[in-house]
């Protein structure tokens, strides 16, 4: 069995919310193997995306630890969390959010260049490719369709050989057919390069496709959290 | 389809809109306060100039006058009442001058006549009493009241008599006159007023230089160079005969121009910061206006809508600065005119004029100003189409593709952010630029004109100590004051690094047909009244009585001299003592009229004594002239050759240069050494320091006006960026916090930042080193009327650049740092979403 990459530990969020405490995250104790593909689902507010911007380092928890891949986020300044997303983590926004003045190609190396190092021009067009953007690589952003963008997204968090894909309802803008599509590359480029994925969604079709769906509530991890929670 | 009357609910809208907007108002307010500051302090100054102006020449001539004609023709007359440019011309002639009164044996005053335009029009804006009529009979005298006892009138009131003897051009004579009436005002202290019958009878004429002159009254307020020489040609001007334009009418010009180069500045920078401001206003809130759209509200309204901010502001921004600027303009009004060269004497005030036109014109220009900078946004609001704006996100690049770009991804992000939106990058850099430009004109300018720069000019001496008993007719008043003793004195002090003497000895040039004779024919009829034809005969035979000098140079002073001329003479030849350069004295000679001819010169004392130069060049440098020009040339040969010529040449004038320049100390050394010499009096001398603070007070506050000015201008543009940067930022605040999100670190964010910044300040930097270089030195050479080298003052503008620098870097950082605060990089991004 593989070891853990991704773990939380008793992990809170707490918002202040009109004199009102919002309790996003409430004690979660999460946990996910190498290469494994988790699908985290609940309803709107549950806290499933807060969950993953911690686990990115997006965002600090009010209390609690994560730890990815042995390191805890907690003891990270901006900068080295900066670093550790360029290197660890690949991100996956239901809205794209790629660089609009950026070519499909010039998004997708962009981690790569932002660490100093050479763009291996090869492996760049390879994962294009698999994500049937070849033709697009010149293209901006907006003159792409959705399922094109989120794909575009994908070349950009797995350029940098991450080991751990975090997507964020990647297909909350897609209809069903660039949806299968793109969970089917997410997970094929995760194959490929020996990725962890978590995956954000509120579809139970596209949960479906994962190895083990997480199911979270009012802040906290009501079914699938454990390792013995598996499918 | 009936109208509905919504103005209400609109002045509502953009009055909520100020509480929204705080930080967009706040600055298109600063702009519009500023710019109607400056619009109404620049037109008041030029209208309290204008006045002044013509204060100061009433005050200086007793009249008001633009232009001044020596000798009048009836023909000239005939030009002056014809030429539509001239609103009105008074005679004023010298017919004869006062040798004694009753009451003084050495009164000073001249008899002169005005015709009546003269006297009741143009000069009566400078009498400030007057009792009793002007001069109607030949016999009849007007008189100053406060000039009684320098005329030798003491006491006298109008209609007593007086008893004068004085001297006319027929000769002299003593007659009894009656007081007809008094005056007081300003200048013509040493005139008593005749008759035109006493003219008449003087045997002046009003064409002779000597006697009549022609006060100009222009009907323009300025006039260009060209259309002045046109007026001077069209008198069709005698050889003797000169027309001169005072020295306000010809500065008017300058002054104007310059009022009108700082509107169209002050416009511009008012335009791009408003326009700038108002179009990311717009451009960033394209939800808001589609949502107004959304809900019902018409293009039309929405076009009201910006408008009426507009018109809040501009109401607001014109009030505020015309209250600021009339508020300043009661210390910086007087400052800034005296600095443009009015001065009214230690006693008279400089009166601000408050004209309601020049209200009129800055709440004009600054509200078409505005009208136009919001006129382009206030469209792009109206165009917005409801259901794109509601799926609107911040304006990017229109292009389908872009090719992959080489180089550092930090400084392609920076760059792809400049040339994102050109325009907008343009209007930040010409904005940027404009400010700066008019730093470094306004400081080129005051540099070159700066105290240092103007008396470093002519060969860059310390002190010239001149021995003033060389102006004395007879030479047995002459004195050696700068003997070998007082200059070893002088070299023997440690501060002093050089000296130079300008020796001299008094000579005759004896008449000879070759060269003299074309000399003094040339001369009497530029300058004399009488004919040479009349005076030859004297000079032929009595040299003597036309003396003149001959001057002795050193090798330095030659070197200075010779680099000066137009066509540089051998020097060999002229240390040997072979050749001369001779002083032009104004006459129209050219070099090619007199090269290679012979002069000769006698020594005065002893006319057998006499020797012979080839003239090689021609000067009009006076610092070379002896003490006293004669009719002959003044003859400059090297020291060599003067010692050959005579063994005992006086020093006229000793030039020193300290150790170090502008020396207080030597100086006090140099003039105390002057004030226990026993004939102190007779020594006078000509300072650096002195030059400096002369020049310095006349400058007054220009530096800091100027700069003032400059500041406020730079600071509009400044805003501009500011403004730009922060917006743009804003903007691209989910950019930036994507980019951050995959890996982008806070420090490269703010070098990328940083980047955007420098190329903002290059480009501008750029701009003002080509264009605003250009404009500067075409602005410069067009007043250059001393020749000064052009010379971009270095340290002012490194100073300038630094500071543009450190703001077009700072700026960005914090900016980012207030994005920074806003939240986690996930809140930024949701925020959008």
């Amino acid at each position: 069995m593989n070891s853990w990459i991704v773990k939380t530990k008793n992990l809170k969020k707490y918002y202040q919310l009109g004199g009102h405490t919002v309790k996003a995250l409430d004690g979660v104790d999460f946990l996910v193997r190498e290469r494994e593909f988790v699908s985290v689902i609940g309803t709107s507010g549950s806290g499933k995306s807060t969950l993953l911007h911690m686990l990115g380092g997006l965002d600090t928890p009010t209390s609690g630890g994560v730890y990815i891949d042995g390191k805890s986020l907690g003891q990270m300044d901006k900068e080295q969390l900066a670093i550790f997303r360029r290197r660890k983590v690949g991100f996956v926004f239901q809205n794209y959010n790629l660089v609009q003045d950026l070519n499909v190609y010039e998004n997708a190396v962009l981690p790569v260049e932002l660490d100093g190092r050479r763009v291996d021009r090869e492996f760049a067009e390879e994962i294009l490719k698999l994500l049937k953007l070849q033709d697009k690589k010149d293209a901006l952003p907006n003159t792409l369709s959705g399922g094109q963008q989120q794909r575009a997204a994908i070349a950009r968090a797995v350029i940098s050989k991450p080991a751990i894909l975090l997507a964020d309802e990647p297909t909350g803008n897609l209809d069903t057919a660039s949806s299968h599509d793109v969970i089917g590359l997410l997970k094929l480029a995760a194959k490929q390069f020996q990725q962890t994925i978590v995956l954000i969604t509120h579809d139970n079709d596209i949960a479906q496709m994962a190895d083990r769906i997480v199911q979270i509530e009012d802040g906290r991890i009501v079914k699938g959290g454990g390792l013995h929670a598996e499918k | 389809m009936l109208k509905n009357n919504n103005e209400a609910a609109i002045t509502k809208m953009a009055r909520n809109s100020f509480r929204s907007s705080r930080r967009r108002n706040l600055t298109v307010l600063l702009a519009i306060i500023c710019s109607a500051f400056l619009l109404f302090t620049i037109f008041t100054v030029g209208i309290t100039y204008f006045d002044m102006q013509r204060v100061q020449n009433i005050r200086m001539h007793g009249a008001d006058y633009d232009a001044y004609l020596y000798g009048v023709t009836k023909e000239q007359q005939r030009v002056c009442q014809e030429d539509p440019d001239i609103l009105k011309t008074g005679i004023e002639a010298i017919a004869g001058y006062v040798i004694e009164t009753e009451k003084d044996n050495t009164p000073n005053a001249s008899l002169f006549w005005m015709d009546e335009t003269g006297w009741n029009e143009m000069c009566a804006p400078g009498r400030e009493w007057m009792e009793g009529t002007y001069p109607q009979k030949a016999d009849e005298v007007m008189i100053k009241r406060e000039s009684r006892k320098a005329c030798g009138l003491e006491g006298l009131q109008t209609g007593d008599t007086v008893t004068m003897t004085y001297a006319t051009k027929k000769g002299e004579f003593t007659k009894t006159f009656k007081i007809s009436g008094m005056w007081d005002g300003c200048a013509n202290n040493d005139v008593i007023y005749v008759s035109e019958e006493f003219y008449r009878q003087s045997g002046q004429e009003l064409s002779s230089t000597a006697s009549g002159r022609c006060m100009i009254d222009l009907k323009p307020r300025f006039m260009s160079q060209a259309r002045q020489d046109a007026l001077t040609k069209s008198m069709n001007l005698g050889k003797k005969q000169n027309l001169f334009f005072t020295m306000q009418y010809q500065t008017s010009l300058y002054i104007f121009v310059g009022i009108l180069g700082l509107t169209g500045v002050i416009c511009l920078c008012a335009y791009l910061l408003i326009y700038n401001i108002m179009y990311l206003s717009v451009s960033g809130n394209i939800r808001y206006y589609g949502l107004l759209q959304t809900v019902g509200m018409t293009g039309k309204q929405v076009c009201r809508l910006v408008q009426r901010q507009m018109t809040f502001l501009a109401a607001a921004g014109i009030a505020a600065g015309l209250f600021l600027g009339s508020l300043v303009s009661f210390f910086l009004i007087p400052s800034i005119v005296k600095s443009l060269g009015i001065y009214l004497g230690k006693s008279d005030k400089i009166l601000i004029t408050f004209h309601p036109g020049v209200i009129l014109l800055a709440v004009f220009l600054t509200g078409l100003t505005v009208f136009l900078a919001g006129r382009k946004p206030a469209k792009m609001a109206v165009m917005v189409s409801p259901v794109e704006a509601l799926g609107h996100r911040p304006p990017s690049s229109r292009k389908q593709s872009r090719k992959l770009k080489k180089g550092n991804i930090l400084w392609r992000l920076a760059a792809d952010q400049l040339l994102k939106d050109k325009k907008k990058t343009g209007i930040v850099m010409i904005s940027l630029a404009l400010g700066l430009s008019l730093f470094l004109c306004l400081v080129t300018m005051l540099e070159s004109q700066a105290a240092r720069t103007i008396v470093s000019n002519y060969m860059d001496m310390d002190m010239v100590i001149k021995n003033d008993t060389l102006k004395k007719e007879d030479s047995k008043d002459r004195k050696q004051l700068l003997d070998q003793s007082f200059l070893a004195k002088i070299q023997g002090n440690e501060s002093i690094k050089e000296m130079h003497s300008l020796l001299c000895t008094e000579i005759t040039v004896p008449w000879e047909p070759d060269f003299s004779d074309i000399w003094m024919r040339e001369f009497y009829d530029m300058w004399m009244e009488s004919s040479y034809e009349d005076d030859k005969k004297e000079y032929q035979e009595h040299p003597e009585n036309f003396g003149s000098f001959l001057v002795g140079i050193d090798r330095i002073e030659f070197s200075y001299l010779n680099a000066s001329l137009e066509h540089p003479v051998d020097e060999t030849s002229f240390l040997k003592g072979k050749t001369c350069i001779l002083y032009r004295n104004g006459l129209d000679f050219t070099l090619k009229d007199l090269q290679g001819k012979k002069i000769t010169c006698a020594a005065y004392e002893d006319s057998s004594n006499t020797r012979s130069f080839t003239i090689a060049g021609l000067t009009d440098e006076s610092y070379y002239t002896g003490a006293l020009i004669g009719l002959p040339p003044t003859v400059i040969v090297s020291e060599h050759a003067l010692h050959e010529f005579t063994e005992s040449p006086l020093v006229y004038k000793t030039s020193i240069r300290y150790q170090k320049e502008y020396d207080e100390e030597t100086e006090s050394q140099l003039t105390a050494m002057i004030e226990q010499n026993p004939y102190a009096d007779d020594f006078s001398y000509e300072s650096k320091i002195k030059e400096k603070e002369s020049i310095e007070k006349a400058q007054g506050h220009m530096m800091e006006i100027g700069l003032g000015m400059v500041f406020i201008l730079a600071f509009i543009g400044i805003l501009n960026y500011v403004n730009t940067i922060v917006g743009n930022i804003r903007s691209r605040e989910v950019e930036i916090s994507v980019m951050e999100s995959i890996g982008m670190t806070g420090t490269q964010v703010k070098k990328m930042l940083i980047t955007e910044g420098l190329l903002f300040a290059g480009g501008s930097l750029f701009l003002t080193a080509s264009a605003g270089t250009a404009v500067t030195y075409f602005l410069y050479q067009s007043m250059n009327y001393r020749d000064i080298p052009f010379k971009i003052p270095l340290l002012p503008m490194l100073g300038a650049t630094a500071a543009i620098l450190l703001v077009c870097t700072v700026i960005p950082v914090v900016s980012y740092g207030k994005l920074e605060k806003r939240g986690a990089v996930v809140e930024r991004i949701r925020g959008f979403e």
